[in-house]
């Protein structure tokens, strides 16, 4: 009987052991996550980054203005947004990451003399999971 | 020799095995993580200087062109970086310098990307920072890529980093964990409506 108790006591402390293990190597795979996660969300804001600049020279109120036919972010004809972007990064372009951006523009004040529009970008990184998402808002003016 | 004591060696021995890989594979994670959290932090604090820096090309210059040199690690212009300190429009440079490696850290990769220009309210001078990979790319309004100082309008920074210490993978490889960030940039002052 005591050979038989004290398999049983291995037998518990191996199963302990790999609960406790198993919990340890999910934690750290967490942690990881979150910091790739972060790396992702990096680049994806950069990209967000980039498209608002874009924004910034804007010089038609109608280009963004969701009623108009020069609309910027339009969801028709070749130029149409989501629009998807495939990036390279390094010496032979050996890493490589794609994301989806879209745009939106809203007219959020015509006060007589001036428009506002709240632009909003957001850009979706679909390399990780779970998907990065990014959204970037701008108030971009025009006086008349 | 009594068999339930050889046994008893054998289960002991495995179960110290697995309790040594287990202490490893932590160790290791834990490195990787410690490491990836500072590589994260310096690229955060680079990026924010580049941000102030490429932001500024031109600034207060009082000239339409305000790049000296444009090529694919080495880019010189003149702007007000900081407008509290005591220089105007000043030259600042930003060059990778494959000549210079970091010898200070055990990364055979990492060279320094250097800054040229002011580091204080009264004072020039060069700070360094340690990079893998750094390119310029330089480009029209309608995108097109430009090797002419007059028409540049966008400038494109890529850049990767490595930590200067590695994590062990097994006894045979050793991994520096990397971050690599791009952005381009649209300086207001090359990009004046008129």
């Amino acid at each position: 009987m005591t050979s038989y108790s004290e398999i049983f006591y291995l037998l518990g402390a191996m199963v302990i052991f790999s609960f406790l293990s198993l919990n340890t190597a999910r934690s750290f795979n967490s942690s990881r996550q979150t910091v790739y996660q972060a790396e992702a969300e990096y680049r994806a804001i950069a990209v967000a980054q980039d498209e608002l600049d874009k924004v910034q020279w804007i010089y038609e109120p109608d280009d963004l203005d969701p009623e108009s036919s020069s609309y910027v972010y339009t969801r028709s004809g070749s130029d149409k947004y989501p629009k998807s972007l495939t990036q390279n990064y390094g010496a032979n372009d050996q890493y490589t990451t794609t994301f989806i951006i879209d745009g939106t523009s809203e007219l959020i004040d015509d006060s007589g003399s001036m428009k506002r529009f709240q632009v909003t970008v957001s850009v979706l990184n679909q390399n990780v999971t779970p998907e990065v998402f990014v959204t970037l808002d701008y108030v971009k003016s025009y006086t008349y | 020799m009594n068999a339930g004591l050889a046994i008893t060696f054998v289960i002991g021995g495995l179960f110290l095995i697995s309790i040594l890989a287990f202490n490893t594979q932590v160790m290791n994670q834990s490195q990787e993580l410690a490491l990836s959290s500072i590589n994260q932090n310096a690229l955060d604090n680079l990026v924010d200087i580049l941000d102030n820096d490429f932001n500024k090309i031109g600034f207060n210059s009082g000239i339409s062109v305000p790049f000296t040199i444009i090529t694919d690690q080495n880019i010189l212009f003149q702007g007000d970086v900081y407008d509290n300190d005591s220089y105007s429009s000043t030259n600042i440079r930003w060059f990778f310098d494959t000549s210079d490696p970091v010898t200070s850290t055990a990364n055979p990769n990492d060279y320094y990307l250097k800054r040229v220009g002011p580091i204080g309210t009264s004072s020039y001078g060069t700070i360094k920072f340690p990079a893998i990979y750094f390119d310029l790319n330089y480009y029209t309004a309608d995108g097109t890529t430009t090797t002419d100082k007059a028409s540049v309008k966008k400038v494109e920074v890529e850049l990767i980093i490595e930590t200067g210490a590695a994590y062990t993978i097994n006894s045979d490889n050793v991994e520096y964990p990397r971050l690599v960030w791009k952005r381009i940039f649209v300086p207001n002052n090359i990009n004046l409506p008129y």
